[in-house]
This record gives C-alpha cells, sequence and structure tokens, in this order.
C-alpha cells in the first residue's frame, strides 16, 4: 500500500511510541497495540489508525499529528490549518453542544515524542462521498441527512466564541476578501472569472449579523455517515469564525456534490430539508440569497485551493502528481461560478 | 512512415497505465496511477483544445484592451476587471463563457458543471463543437 516512511528517529510512529504516549494517560501497561497503518497523505498531516488491545478487548483508535518543522501552508492561504492541539480542543467543545465527533482521548503537545497531535476515537462509518451517494445501504441515511446537517451545524454554531482557543482565526468579511484578493494577485490574475466573482462578493456581502464558530469544511467527504445517516463530523482542522450561512452555503457547493449537481445539499439532499434542520434547533435559518452568497464564496475558495496547491508544487514544498493534478481543476471553479453569478 | 507523434505516445503510456499497471497496484499507488493516466488524457485533450482558446483570448484582447494586444489577454483583462476599468458587458460574459466550456472540456468534461453549462448555454456549447459525456449513474 502505502510506502511512505512513518518518520525518522525519535518522533516515528511505532507501537512502542504510542503505547509511551498513551500511557502517559494512565494505561497500565498491559495493553497492546495492534494493526498500526497510516490513512492519508498530506506533507504536514499524519493520520494512523490504529487498536488499543487489553484483555481480549480492542478499541480502535486514531491518531492525528503533524511533524514539526514541516508545515507547508502560510497563515493567510487557503490551505492554512488550526494547530492539532487547537483542534483537539473544539471537538469537546463541540460535543458539549450535542454535536456527533469523536472522543478526544489524549492530546500530545508539541514537546512529546509523537506531538504535536491528538489521539482520538475511531468511529464506525462510511466517508467516502462515492459510496455515500451510490450504495444502497446509504438510501435511507441519504433522505436523513440534509435535515442532520442542517442541525448539526445548528449545534456547532452554539458554540461559545468566548471558550474557543485563540488560534481560531477570526476575520471579518472585509478581511477574508481582501485576503483572497492578494491571493489571486499572488497567483497572477490569469482568471478574469475568479475576479469577476470577487468583484460580485465584495459588491453583494450580506450585512453582518451573526458572528460564530464555523466548522469551515463541513461537506460531503468529511461527514462519517451510518445506514441511519450522520455517524460524526471529522476534520476540523479548517474552523473559524464568521457567517453562519457560510457553513451551510459550503455544504452546498457544486464541487462537493461529487458529480450529482441535482442534489444541492452535498449530492445527498435538498435546501429546504437542511434549512428545515437548522431552524428547528437555531430557531432561524439564514435566506436562500444568502445561501448562495456563500456558494459562490466557496466556488471562489476552491479556485484558490486550486491555485493554492499549484503553488506548492511548483515551489517545491509539495511536489506531488496529486497537487499538480489538482492544479487542473481551476477550471471547475470558474465553470461554477459563471453558472451562479448568472442565476 | 512518420515518427510516432506526441499524441500517440501519450494513448500508448495511457493504455500501459490503464491496462498493465493499475491492475498490479491497490490503495495509495493504484490511485495515483489513475491520477497519472487522466493527466496524461489532460495533456492530449490540450494539445486538440488549446489552439481554439488562445484565438478566443486573442479576439477578447483585441476587443477589450486598451492597446488591443496583450502576451496573456485573460490576465490583462482579469486586471481591468480588478481596476474596475472593464465592465462586464454580455458579450464579455459569453467569452468568458465560452472560454471556460472549452477548458473544462480540456480538464474535466465529466465534471457536472460542465455538463450544466453545456445544457444553459447550449448555442455556445454548438458552436465550440462541445458536449458532456452521459452521467454515470
Amino acid at each position: 500500500m502505502n510506502s511512505e516512511p512513518a518518520g525518522s528517529g525519535e518522533s516515528a510512529v511505532s507501537a512502542t511510541t504510542l503505547a509511551a504516549a498513551l500511557s502517559a494517560n494512565g494505561a497500565s501497561g498491559a495493553e497492546s497495540i495492534t494493526g498500526l497503518r497510516r490513512l492519508s497523505g498530506g506533507a504536514n498531516m499524519e493520520t494512523w489508525a490504529f487498536d488499543l488491545e487489553n484483555a481480549g478487548s480492542s478499541r480502535p483508535l486514531i491518531l492525528r499529528r503533524s511533524p514539526l518543522g514541516s508545515a507547508v501552508a502560510e497563515p493567510d492561504s487557503p490551505l492554512s490549518q488550526l494547530p492539532l492541539t487547537a483542534e483537539a480542543a473544539l471537538l469537546p467543545l463541540a460535543a458539549e453542544q450535542g454535536v456527533p465527533v469523536p472522543s478526544v482521548l489524549r492530546v500530545l503537545a508539541p514537546d512529546e515524542p509523537l506531538g504535536p497531535g491528538y489521539i482520538m476515537s475511531r468511529e464506525r462509518g462510511e466517508a467516502l462521498p462515492g459510496r455515500i451517494l451510490a450504495d444502497d445501504r446509504y438510501s435511507s441515511a441519504r433522505r436523513h441527512l440534509a435535515r442532520q446537517c442542517g442541525e448539526t451545524l445548528a449545534r456547532i454554531h452554539r458554540v461559545s466564541p468566548a471558550q474557543l482557543p485563540t488560534e481560531v482565526p477570526n476575520q471579518t468579511l472585509q478581511q477574508r476578501l481582501a485576503q483572497q484578493q492578494a491571493l489571486l494577485d499572488r497567483y497572477g490574475n490569469d482568471s478574469p472569472v475568479h475576479q469577476l466573482a470577487l468583484n460580485w462578493l465584495a459588491d453583494n456581502a450580506p450585512a453582518p449579523s451573526r458572528h460564530c464558530l464555523l466548522h469551515g469544511d463541513f461537506r460531503n467527504g468529511n461527514l462519517l455517515v451510518d445506514e441511519q445517516g450522520l455517524v460524526a463530523v471529522l476534520d476540523w482542522e479548517l474552523a473559524h469564525c464568521g457567517d453562519p450561512a457560510e457553513d451551510l452555503g459550503y455544504l452546498c457547493g457544486n464541487v462537493w456534490r461529487f458529480g450529482r449537481a441535482d442534489k444541492p445539499v452535498g449530492g445527498f439532499g435538498e435546501y429546504r430539508d437542511l434549512l428545515a434542520g437548522y431552524h428547528a434547533v437555531a430557531g432561524w435559518a439564514p435566506d436562500m440569497a444568502t445561501l448562495r452568497y456563500w456558494e459562490v464564496f466557496c466556488a471562489l475558495g476552491w479556485g484558490l485551493v486550486c491555485l493554492t496547491m499549484i503553488d506548492l508544487y511548483r515551489s517545491g514544498a509539495d511536489p506531488t502528481l496529486e497537487r499538480a493534478a489538482v492544479g487542473r481543476r481551476v477550471s471547475e471553479s470558474e465553470m461554477d461560478l459563471l453558472l451562479l453569478l448568472e442565476e | 512512415m512518420s515518427q510516432t507523434d506526441p499524441t500517440e505516445l501519450l494513448a500508448a503510456v495511457q493504455a500501459f497505465l490503464r491496462q498493465q499497471v493499475l491492475p498490479q497496484l491497490e490503495g495509495f499507488d493504484a490511485y495515483t496511477t489513475r491520477v497519472a493516466a487522466n493527466s496524461l488524457s489532460i495533456v492530449s485533450r490540450e494539445l486538440r483544445g488549446r489552439d481554439a482558446i488562445s484565438v478566443l483570448d486573442a479576439a477578447a484582447g483585441a476587443r477589450w484592451l486598451q492597446d488591443g494586444s496583450s502576451d496573456n489577454p485573460a490576465r490583462a483583462i482579469s486586471l481591468a476587471l480588478r481596476e474596475r476599468s472593464l465592465a462586464p458587458d454580455a458579450d464579455l460574459q459569453a467569452w468568458l463563457r465560452e472560454r471556460t466550456l472549452r477548458q473544462m472540456a480540456i480538464d474535466n468534461p465529466r465534471y457536472s458543471g460542465f455538463r450544466l453549462g453545456c445544457e444553459r448555454w447550449p448555442e455556445l456549447a454548438a458552436a465550440a463543437g462541445l458536449s458532456a459525456p452521459e452521467a454515470k449513474r
């Protein structure tokens, strides 16, 4: 499978280093670690699955870590991620509001052998969009998922901003639009469609209303689903503060419908169910015009992610085929923007 | 008999990757090999389609740029839009639509947005000789 080296020196992920990390948690020493395997690539993020065995019982766990010195994204990059210690702090805050999330077992500080990172429960379910959208076993889940997403987003948005780790970005929309313009300038202003879209976003910005914690990457692919629907919300590394409608519009971005453009919510559901679920928990819901505004924002954001990936490839920071290939998806964002801006 | 031309080489490497290499791989390596084969498909389509985009852009530059010429008309028009010295009228929108449809036909004709674009602007798609493949279900 994946032939990448596991790391080097003291920071290598192994059954021994994991057992040491968990023993600081008060483990008895009778446990053993089995089934260790790396799940995903990425130059600055490692995700590992393993099982903690103890007296015949087995606990499925996940380690997320970012090896020191391998950060590739600058703070104003669309790929910039929260430090893992801050990400780990968000999960219990979301859980308190009733958001289904993995439970965090252990936070690994930057000065620990495997840190910075954290160890959490490995929940059962499917996250691959292709399967969630096509498999018969998820047909009932698909009927309920849009409403469940609305309810869940409303719960995420109830997290008190005062409790958030200081690293969670908190910018006004105007600041973020200025940042997007700076990115278009940095990457050479090659797309009139992107510029047209950014002009439109500046001219049509909704009045600032509520401002709260957003998941920031709440979409098909980051949601763990079983036959009944949503099981857990994953991948919190793009969390930030902003207009709650952003999270709803993002979930509806065409790029995250995975080919099912006819199902606006993640390729599985309808706007009305998403908004009804949100309203049932929050007591209000954004209107369609605001939702569409954030769909435009999402489509431009995808374009900027693609441009940033090309830049990572060209600079040599991440010289993988995957990065080079994603650079060819810029036109998806341009197509979606032209379709959205005509409506 | 002439030497192998670039499109033939690309087609041969694609067939090699998909038919001989891919069946022996799984997981991440299989995924990356699919990305590799698909990247070569993009290059093949680009060799056929890029001249039409250059012609389209040159016409746009002649029409909307002050001096009428630029190495990169799309960038120059983008900068004019940024400065708001150029207003996007219906013709400019039509240029962007046709240009994006053509680029999409090169980059990823299976993208749902390409099919939607061909449906939304059928006259542009037809004039450009573009059509979206049937959606897989």
